[in-house]
């Protein structure tokens, strides 16, 4: 208990975090001991007496210890929270102060988190949806949908398998509870006034499959798909309510549905409906053995054994699909059914526009964080002084960082804020741009994930964009900083330079995106059709029931309403065919020229339509050899066949087309003619070979209109071209999807411009972001270079020259971040090519517009700054300071 | 002082508190000066157990009817001065009263004539 022994005086500031409180007891106990040691040996006692009775007399110096400390640490903790809890409020008063003194930094540094987190917050919602909410049907992620991949192609939609294949298929495996099947069919339904529906023919196991259970009525029982069972159908509510008058006792109610009386059994709640959007269902009730292996007109789905993964179910598949292509190689021989889940089917192709936008919008949030940083370390320089003082009065590093990310959360919750509003609204424009097809339980809410990444997403951002400065300014030494103002704090704005060029690399990322998206809707805007859409309507009509069951009676009401439309006043003329062109496609005919060896089992397949008198003039389809059909072409005339110029020129390079012979089925047919290539599939796609047949000599049940109209909007004819078709039939000829010709294409490639749009908004932000970004670091800089500069003018710098040093700074920066861009642009235009039509990753023009772009807008950003600079007075920028 | 086996009386509990109250209330005293105080006030005739001194100096500082600070001693030692907080004074007078009560009540009960049965 010597005084050495004492603990040295600096520990005693350890107190202010709160440890060494036994220490200070102990202390505290050992002078008292002593003073009375000093007491009994004043009074004459030896000094080993003294110190006997003096610790007998205090008694038991441990217990004393140990509940002193024992109440001090108690106190000390309850003081802690409470201290804890103050600091908190008085780091956030005080952020919430300097957020409010400093307005416009504050309110530009919250709009890029805004953006930011906008952005990908309407992205993440949309994700959301897509890939991570279950599907509404009761079997849930346990459904798969079977597809197969055919010559290489793989398709999981409406043409799958045929109804024979499903059947083997359900009778082989193994891997499921139940293999249903849809067949989509549009139907009309005869209540009132014949309205067109979409419906679908079933298995009578769908809804089981589904785990759907019936809103009223039933479901389809086991045996009611067989040929031969009695007229039933399912309806959906929506349907009910809407055109059946409500969905009160309807069950039992039999409707005219497709020319044929049938009794509505069940109903079904909308978001059930499978496939998506089906209003009414009616059993499959084929017969198996009189059905072609080849007519592939089913989609299937399946739900998976418990216990069964994908992969063996796509296994066990794969054998059932060798024994099939092994027993029926002309149908099944290049066919291999594959199982993949079902909710592919619905976002399958929204993916790659997913990923692209994710990408898109994950660039726009580093971007806006990459700024904000910037714009911080700059008011860093300026806030310097403030830190250390603080610091020199006691403040610790810990606490200071504390302060300034609160600062920064404060900041990011306020831009996560208004990037939620920004996100609402734009959730649904995201939404279209990637998933036109969406079903309609497919909303895209800002849920409570989608809150808790944003929230996740602006306290990451706040992490990104404060701790940098924040880790900066503490690191700064008080006394050089109080002494000789800002050098120490001071890299010359090296890791602010560091941001800058990362966000101008990502702009640049941003700006090749856009260029390569825009591009994209240019090139479809200007690419051939083959034909002129402009006043073109199209609309389609379906002719069931007893009365079109003679193709003579449907190749007489096609004509007649042809000549009917054609003859409504303002209308220059009309036509019909089986599928409009741009995303009408197609039918594809197994075809085989005479005279010319096709390799067996690899018949050729061509895209046909049936067309009627006049389609050609009405699409101003040029003619480029040979005749028109004329009206002679009828039922019981020889054979004919239109042809493209692309078939032309690839079986009969000499030219010679007209008057050979093919058979597109039903007989040979001679070559009469040769138009002109239409776009008839999507947009980008090469021509390929395609022939015409009169309608007369095969009437489909099934004929899409085409009506030129002299002038104006074709559209404004909608209810006369209504009344033709009832003057025909009044309650079984229904006009359905009548759009102009103009609206087929433009919304064939609307995720095109969408995205496009999107991409280009996207890049513009980034743009204004990188320009404020390079202007704050080049205010920044020549503020701090003010001494030099004018000293260099008092030497005789003229004022370009310096202005040439600060714009070549700039210039510097933007060279090095567009240089990192484009490198990284390139990998994007490499992505964006699986979702843009007729891009090429390899594109220089697209890489230099954009790296200029932004090289020119950093030169313009720092020009104000490099103004100031060449304009400094030496004499006042010498005295400063 | 070393007469041990003189008679003393112990310290009622509670008592202690206002005693620590009243010791520090003229100047910043340490542990042992209030325990000497004490001995003294009392002519020796309350010692108080010095190894509840100290819990009971810590327990009223932790109330914050006493602040504590460590400074040096007369001897030039570094001591832990504890000082009346006005808090404390305000308990103090309060602590005081009652206890003056108290005592009262106590001799009043001592000194009664004895009660007719």
């Amino acid at each position: 208990m010597t005084p050495s022994s004492r603990a040295p005086a600096w520990r005693r500031y350890l107190r202010f975090w709160g440890s060494n409180v036994s220490e200070d007891v102990d202390a505290e106990l050992r002078f008292h001991i002593e003073m009375r040691v000093n007491e009994y040996v004043a009074q004459g006692m030896s000094p080993d007496d003294a110190r006997r009775l003096a610790t007998q007399r205090f008694g038991d110096p441990e217990r004393a210890r140990d509940s002193c400390v024992d109440i001090q640490q108690t106190h000390a903790r309850s003081e802690g929270r409470a201290e804890l809890g103050a600091m908190l409020a008085q780091d956030l008063t005080f952020a919430a102060r300097v957020l409010r003194r400093q307005a416009l930094p504050t309110i530009v540094a919250a709009t890029c988190v805004a953006l930011g987190i906008g952005a990908t917050t309407a992205m993440f919602s949309v994700g959301n949806t897509l890939l991570l909410r279950p599907l509404p049907y009761p079997s849930g992620d346990r459904l798969v949908s079977i597809g197969t991949v055919r010559g290489g192609v793989r398709n999981s939609g409406a043409t799958v398998s045929s109804f024979p294949d499903m059947l083997d298929w359900r009778a082989r495996e193994r891997s499921f509870t139940r293999v249903a099947a849809a067949h989509r069919v549009d139907l009309t339904v005869a209540s009132g006034q014949p309205i067109r529906v979409s419906g679908a023919a079933v298995t009578a196991n769908l809804f089981a499959t589904l785990g759907v259970t019936p809103e009223a009525g039933r479901l389809f029982q086991d045996d009611e798909d067989l040929p031969g069972a009695a007229a039933v159908a399912i309806v959906s509510h929506g349907f009910a309510a809407r055109h059946l008058g409500g969905v009160e006792s309807l069950v039992g109610q039999r409707i005219r549905i497709a020319g044929a009386r049938r009794t509505i059994v069940g109903i079904v709640p909308d978001r059930w409906a499978y496939p998506v959007n089906t209003e009414i269902w009616l059993p499959y009730g084929r017969d198996p053995n009189r059905e072609s292996r080849g007519e592939r007109n089913l989609e299937v789905i399946a739900e998976l054994r418990a216990g069964v993964s994908l992969a063996a179910a796509n296994a066990d598949m794969t054998s059932v699909g060798t024994q099939l292509a092994r027993e029926n190689p002309d149908h099944d021989g290049n066919t291999m059914p594959f199982v993949q889940p079902l909710r592919e089917s619905f976002v399958g192709s929204a993916r790659p526009g997913l990923i692209a936008l994710a990408s898109a919008t994950v660039l726009i949030l580093l971007v806006g964080c990459a700024n904000v940083a910037a714009l911080q370390l700059a008011r860093a320089s300026s806030r310097s002084r403030e830190i250390a003082v603080r610091a020199a009065i006691g403040a610790g590093r810990g606490r200071i960082i504390g302060q300034l990310l609160t600062e920064s959360v404060l900041l990011a919750l306020v831009g996560g804020v208004a990037g939620l509003g920004l996100a609402f609204a734009a959730r649904n424009v995201i939404a279209r741009a990637i998933a036109q097809n969406a079903p309609p339980w497919m909303t895209f809410d800002i849920d409570l994930r989608a809150l808790v990444f944003a929230m996740i997403a602006s306290m990451f951002a706040a992490i990104i964009f404060g701790l940098a400065p924040a880790l900066r300014l503490t690191r700064l030494d008080p006394v050089a900083t109080l002494h000789g103002g800002r050098s120490s704090v001071d890299d010359g704005g090296r890791l602010q330079a560091i941001f800058v060029v990362l966000e101008i690399a990502l702009s640049v990322v941003l700006l090749v995106g856009a260029g390569f998206a825009v591009q994209s809707l240019l090139r479809l805007g200007n690419v051939p059709l083959g034909f002129e859409p402009s006043g073109v309507a199209t609309f389609r009509v379906a002719m069931q029931g007893q009365r079109y069951d003679s193709p003579a009676e449907r190749a007489r009401v096609v004509a007649a309403l042809s000549e009917r439309v054609g003859a409504i006043p303002g209308i220059e003329s009309a036509g019909a065919t089986t599928y409009a062109p741009v995303a009408g496609c197609c039918s594809q005919f197994g075809t085989t020229i005479e005279g010319q060896a096709t390799a067996p089992g690899r018949g050729l397949m061509v895209t046909g339509n049936l067309v009627l008198l006049g389609f050609f003039r009405t699409m101003r389809i040029p003619l480029v050899a040979g005749r028109d059909f004329t009206n002679a072409d009828g039922e019981n005339a020889p054979r004919v066949v239109v042809i493209n110029e692309t078939f032309a020129k690839r079986y009969w390079p000499a030219g010679d087309a007209l008057g050979h012979r093919i058979d597109t089925g039903g007989g040979m047919a001679a070559v009469v003619g040769v138009v002109g290539d239409i776009k008839q599939g999507r947009l980008i796609d090469p021509p390929e070979p395609q022939f015409y047949r009169a309608y007369a000599q095969d009437p489909w049940t099934t004929v899409t209109f085409v009506v030129r109209a002299r002038s104006g909007n074709p559209l404004k004819f909608a209810g006369d071209i209504r009344q033709a078709a009832r003057d025909l039939d009044p309650i079984a000829l229904p006009v359905s999807r009548l759009v102009t010709l103009q609206e087929r294409i433009d919304s064939s490639i609307s995720t095109n411009r969408v995205l496009g749009r999107l991409l280009a908004a996207f890049a513009v932000v980034a743009l204004a972001l990188a320009g404020i970004g390079v202007y704050a670091l080049m205010s920044f800089v020549v503020t701090r270079r003010t001494r030099e500069l004018g000293l260099r003018m008092a030497l005789g710098a003229a004022p370009q020259g310096v202005l040439m040093l600060v714009l070549r700074q700039a210039a510097t920066l933007a060279a090095i971040g567009g240089a990192l861009g484009l490198a990284a642009g390139v990998l994007a235009a490499r992505g964006l090519g699986h979702v843009l039509y007729g891009i090429s990753a390899t594109e220089p023009t697209i890489y230099v517009v954009a790296a200029l772009t932004l090289i020119t807008a950093a030169l313009l950003a720092s020009a104000g700054p490099a103004k100031r600079a060449s304009t400094v007075d030496p004499m006042v920028a010498l005295r400063a300071e | 002082m070393g007469v041990m086996a003189e008679p003393s009386v112990e310290v009622l509990r509670g008592t202690l508190d206002l005693l620590i109250l009243k010791a520090v209330s003229w100047a910043p005293t340490h542990g042992y000066g209030v325990a000497r105080w004490i001995e003294q006030a009392t002519s020796d005739v309350l010692q108080i157990e010095e190894g509840s001194l100290y819990p009971a100096l810590h327990r009223l500082e932790v109330r914050g009817w006493i602040s504590a600070e460590w400074g040096t001693s007369e001897n030039n030692r570094r001591a832990k001065f504890y000082t009346l907080t006005v808090k404390g004074r305000a308990q103090l007078r309060v602590e005081a009263a009652t206890w003056t009560r108290f005592a009262h009540a106590v001799f009043a009960a001592l000194e009664a004539p004895p009660q007719p049965a």
